[in-house]
């Protein structure tokens, strides 16, 4: 399992990349991650909102209510410009991390 | 006896978003959200031959608790959490000054009509350290009545008052009503103050009233001292209390 700390500053990267893919709502994406992730990254169900409200807030994101399949209504995130160039940025920031540990780990001795 | 009534799905949805929703954090969109999102939850676990209070248990616990939902909720919407806190402390400033107003003109009149009535002779200033204790004493239990009350109102009433206030200021001709009714509560006790000031001079004279204002305002002044601290100890009582309640 991740870190409570690594979760939060993941969040935005990966709501961002699963968005690119398509469509989707707050309880898909809580699934699309889990799923890919192994069910290593858990988020608390209710505090990926606030997080999907602020990245509207930021344009990164836009919403708009409608009906599902189910008869129910749901409220259902696309990306924005503003979003797709914010991934760069955050891919670059994550790329850029991997790479430096990944020549440390490969570089030194390991400790076990 | 044993509970046998079927578990009610929506009932129980309907409950756990009324209680969100006592909260300012949440804004209607949000609960709408939330709701769509815990009825997803429980439909999947459903899928997975959970029966649907195990599955409404679940998907609660899976969405978080309230306190934290609230706290998470609370950086997104701060403006209204900000104009809610706002809004009850006008209101509890208004009912404070109303409740507190009222009972001590009540009780300060209370003593002086009573210690007339037992034949007291305030011009005659025998046993003027009694008369202001008295007085200092009729003040207190009157201040600690009116803070029980306040206490009283706004922990069983407030929600509700809320909820009235919200429908009554959706149409907007009830504003002029609701702002004529706050305004002539408010100049309700300073006009009965007025009054009463009138009536002890008809019935007491200048130099009576004047006697009674001595003791009166040595007893303002034993007042003037205490109720601060208790203000101020009551602030950092709830302080300690609502710390202690955010680490649970």
């Amino acid at each position: 399992m991740l870190s409570k700390e690594l979760v939060a500053a993941s969040t935005v990267p990966l709501v961002l990349s699963v968005l690119t893919q398509g469509e989707s709502y707050g309880y898909e994406l809580i699934q699309r991650v889990r799923e890919l992730s192994g069910s290593r990254i858990e988020w608390t169900e209710g505090m990926l909102y606030p997080v999907l409200h602020w990245m509207e807030d930021e344009d990164l994101i836009e919403a708009e209510w409608r009906e599902a399949d189910t008869g129910r209504k749901r409220k259902y995130y696309r990306l924005r410009k503003e979003g797709r160039k914010a991934l760069q940025d955050e891919q670059q920031q994550w790329l850029t991390v991997h790479e430096t540990l990944t020549k440390l780990w490969k570089t030194q001795p390991r400790l076990t | 006896m044993e509970n046998t009534a079927p578990f009610d799905l929506n009932r129980a949805i309907q409950h756990w978003r009324e209680n969100l929703a006592q909260s300012p954090t949440f804004q209607s969109e949000n609960l709408n959200e939330l709701e769509s999102h815990l009825r997803d939850s429980v439909a999947a676990l459903q899928l997975r031959g959970l029966s649907a209070e195990e599955a409404f248990l679940i998907a609660t616990r899976r969405i978080g608790k309230g306190s934290s939902l609230e706290s998470e909720f609370g950086k997104v919407n701060g403006t209204a959490v900000w104009l809610d806190r706002f809004f009850w402390i006008l209101i509890g400033y208004q009912v404070w000054t109303f409740i507190a107003g009222a009972i001590a003109l009540v009780t300060g009149n209370a003593l002086v009509l009573g210690l007339h009535g037992v034949g007291y002779d305030f011009k005659s200033h025998g046993h003027a350290i009694l008369v202001v204790v008295l007085f200092t004493l009729v003040h207190l239990a009157g201040f600690a009545g009116s803070l029980a009350l306040c206490w009283w109102l706004f922990q069983r009433k407030g929600q509700r008052f809320g909820r009235w206030l919200n429908r009554l200021l959706y149409r907007r001709a009830t504003w002029i009503l609701a702002f004529v009714t706050l305004y002539l509560l408010s100049l309700s006790v300073p006009v009965m103050s007025g009054g009463t000031v009138s009536l002890l001079l008809t019935a007491f004279g200048r130099e009576t009233l004047g006697e009674i204002a001595l003791p009166e305002s040595y007893s303002s002044i034993i007042m003037h001292l205490t109720t601060p601290v208790v203000f101020i100890g009551l602030t950092l009582f709830l302080a300690r209390k609502r710390l202690r309640l955010a680490n649970t």
